[in-house]
């Protein structure tokens, strides 16, 4: 039977009495190589490219699809002249609508160390751009000289110097957007507008037609138009007639097909991008006065057009 | 999410998607006149199809920019050819039309 002072003995409690290690810690050997660079400890040069100093300016730029505007946070790290970091940040609102704020904040000398920036509202990409760039003078009428970083931000992907991406707006996915478009009076066509500076990727469009007792052979057509003409006739072939209601359904990738069963027509849409202004439009031959187009829903990928 | 009438169409639309993103209505552009037909089928008047007057377009102006607590448009520097400064937007749709009526809040 060990005594206590035996099993207390070595590297720990009940350790194996003859084969236990010195209860002491051996010196740290590194196992790694000699170092040929030598490092400095004192006076050492910042870790950044960009020096700034007065009148310098970075133009904080938000660009916001959002209905409601964006609330978008910029965090500036700056290495002072005089040694100290420096951490600033600015909330730049939109105002409340989709627009674009440009937000010039004059700099102290020094180097810049990062910028990170996210958005408070947009959840997907799409939704909210937002760049950084710096220009000599504070001034809106000023031209960039450096572009840091330009992309799009969300609430759970933010956007950051060094290490972030200098992207144009349409580069990439954009914002798959389900929209419901207007009801339009009785006699008249469904007609959607791409909004301003914005893209669109047209991928379903789908809308119902009710036709009145009034004898006439309808056939619904869907047009694309560059605000003025017509680029696009895509024909639904097929004659409706007075008193019935179809749903017309114009995607991506099928081909034409009408139901047997109910009153449904699968109709191919033309795979195409939509700059603003460009409409989206129902040509109805022999529309009638009482004939009524309703529930106009629509399938894009959104981008805007400018950052 | 409201509902709108448009004055100048009478479409009806909410203005905010339900996803919450944007809408912007733009009343279509012709006015119909639809053809007439009798009971036969027989086509007694041709469609007549004319451009809509003081069409509603709400899309925004383009390059709207919120500067100094105000949402200004850029307009050409009367002073200086091909500069652009900033004034502040009487409307900041592309055109009021008739106006619209809330259906539903």
């Amino acid at each position: 039977m060990a005594t206590a002072g035996e099993l207390n003995r070595g590297g720990g409690a009940y350790s194996s009495p003859g084969v236990d290690p010195k209860n002491v810690v051996e010196p740290y050997v590194s196992m790694t190589a000699t170092p040929i660079v030598r490092f400095k400890l004192k006076d050492v040069d910042p870790p950044s490219i960009v020096y700034v100093r007065p009148p310098d300016a970075m133009n904080l730029h938000v660009r916001t699809l959002l209905a409601g505007g964006d609330n978008v946070t910029f965090t500036i790290r700056m290495l002072r002249s005089d040694g100290e970091v420096d951490i600033n940040q600015y909330i730049v609102t939109t105002g409340g609508v989709a627009g674009i704020v440009n937000f010039p904040v004059d700099l102290p000398e020094g180097y810049i160390l990062s910028i990170s920036t996210g958005s408070a509202l947009a959840v997907v990409r799409g939704q909210t751009f937002a760049s950084a760039t710096l220009r000599h003078t504070h001034s809106l009428g000023q031209p960039d000289d450096l572009v840091l970083f330009a992309d799009y931000i969300s609430t759970n992907q933010l956007m950051s110097w060094p290490g972030g991406q200098i992207s144009s707006p349409t580069d990439r996915n954009g914002n798959i957007r389900s929209i419901t478009g207007s009801v339009p009076a009785a006699g008249a066509e469904i007609s959607e507008v791409v909004p301003s500076a914005t893209r669109w990727r047209l991928i379903a469009f789908r809308y119902s037609l009710t036709t009145a007792v009034a004898a006439a052979n309808r056939e619904s057509n869907l047009t694309l138009d560059d605000g003025a003409l017509v680029y696009v006739s895509d024909t639904a072939g097929f004659t409706q007639v007075a008193s019935l209601t179809f749903v017309y359904s114009f995607q991506l990738g099928v081909q034409r097909q009408a139901a047997l069963q109910s009153n449904l027509i699968t109709l191919a849409s033309p795979a195409v991008f939509l700059p603003a202004g460009h409409r989206i439009r129902t040509s109805t031959t022999n529309i009638q006065a009482a004939d009524q187009y309703t529930a106009p829903q629509y399938l894009v990928e959104e981008w805007a057009e400018r950052g | 999410m409201s509902e709108y009438k448009c004055n100048s169409c009478g479409a009806t639309y909410s203005d905010v998607t339900q996803n919450g993103g944007a809408y912007y209505h733009a009343c279509s552009p012709e006015v119909i006149e639809p053809a007439t037909f009798d009971d036969t089928g027989k086509q007694l008047s041709a469609e007549k199809r004319t451009p809509r007057e003081n069409p509603r377009d709400e899309r925004l102006l383009d390059g709207l920019v919120f500067d100094e607590g105000v949402v200004k448009v850029p307009v050409p520097d009367p002073e200086t050819p091909g500069r652009m400064i900033l004034k502040p937007a009487a409307s900041l749709i592309v055109s009021e039309g008739a106006g619209r009526t809330l259906v539903a809040p």
